[in-house]
């Protein structure tokens, strides 16, 4: 794949990181590392997945809130981002 | 001169708007290591706690930390005996332990306004069983005779550096800089 053909996406959506994680893996990608993060002072349990040069980070804020918003950002071609798009639709 | 902060999913999407229209633009990015006491035991979600579990306990968020069994903090070089207080619940703005991070700002310019995204990435802690030299003091405190001894050692590894670093594509330009400074009008 050529690499300039990579476009940035980001979305929040309201469906559960596992379901997220699912799909991704089912796509092909796997989990290449985790970390904790901080952000809006809020904790956020932070996945990286990649398959190529593509790469998904999903970060799912830690604990029990309401709502469970998970931010998606995608680096892939243009046909990834639709797919995952499409599956999280 | 303006200055926005944005959350990740604003920033990248605003990042996407400028690349779709062809405006020429770069990214700054500041990466620093804190050890300032901003995150402490006591103040860490219940699921990023239980990585702590081995060596020490709390009742809940915001409760007190104790010492479970003694250990060294890897990073610190320090050592705590069992029981010993890591976290006070009555001081939860001064933890003994202060767990590291990396604070990472990205930012960008546009017709003389500055937009952001910053957030801090915690060390991962690994928590081993070693052999390790302690010092007669810390003997003394859980009253063992050898120097050399089996002891808890909690070990905090930065995150990878692909993990503070924001999903952008190549043609996007990022500039690595020490220090930012805000100038105002």
């Amino acid at each position: 794949m050529n690499v300039k053909e990579l476009k940035v996406k980001s979305i929040a959506v309201l469906i559960p990181s596992d379901k997220v994680h699912a799909s991704l893996l089912e796509m092909g990608f796997s989990v290449y590392s985790t970390a904790t993060t901080v952000s809006d002072g809020r904790f956020w349990n932070k996945m990286l997945f990649v398959r190529g040069e593509e790469r998904v980070s999903v970060s799912d804020e830690i604990g029990d809130v309401y709502p469970k918003d998970p931010v998606i950002t995608i680096c892939g071609s243009t046909s990834t981002i639709s797919k995952i798009v499409g599956v999280l639709d | 001169m303006p200055f926005y902060e944005c959350n990740e999913n604003q920033f990248v999407e605003n990042v996407r708007r400028l690349i779709e229209s062809r405006q020429s633009f770069a990214v700054n990015r500041r990466i620093s290591i804190y050890d300032d006491y901003k995150y402490g035991l006591a103040i860490i979600p219940d699921q990023e706690f239980e990585k702590y579990a081995m060596v020490c306990d709390r009742k809940g968020y915001k409760h007190t930390v104790y010492a479970k069994v003694p250990f060294v903090d890897d990073f610190h070089g320090r050592f705590y005996s069992e029981g010993e207080t890591l976290h006070s619940g009555s001081t939860l703005n001064f933890p003994r332990i202060s767990l590291p991070y990396y604070k990472v700002e990205y930012s960008f310019n546009l017709w003389g306004s500055t937009y952001s995204h910053t957030f801090d990435g915690l060390f991962e802690p690994n928590i081993v069983i070693e052999k390790k030299d302690l010092s007669a003091r810390m003997r003394k405190t859980i009253q063992a005779r050898k120097s050399n001894m089996l002891v808890h050692v909690l070990k905090l590894d930065p995150p990878d550096d692909k993990m503070l670093a924001l999903n952008l594509p190549n043609q996007v330009i990022i500039f690595d800089v020490k220090k930012m400074t805000r100038v105002f009008d």
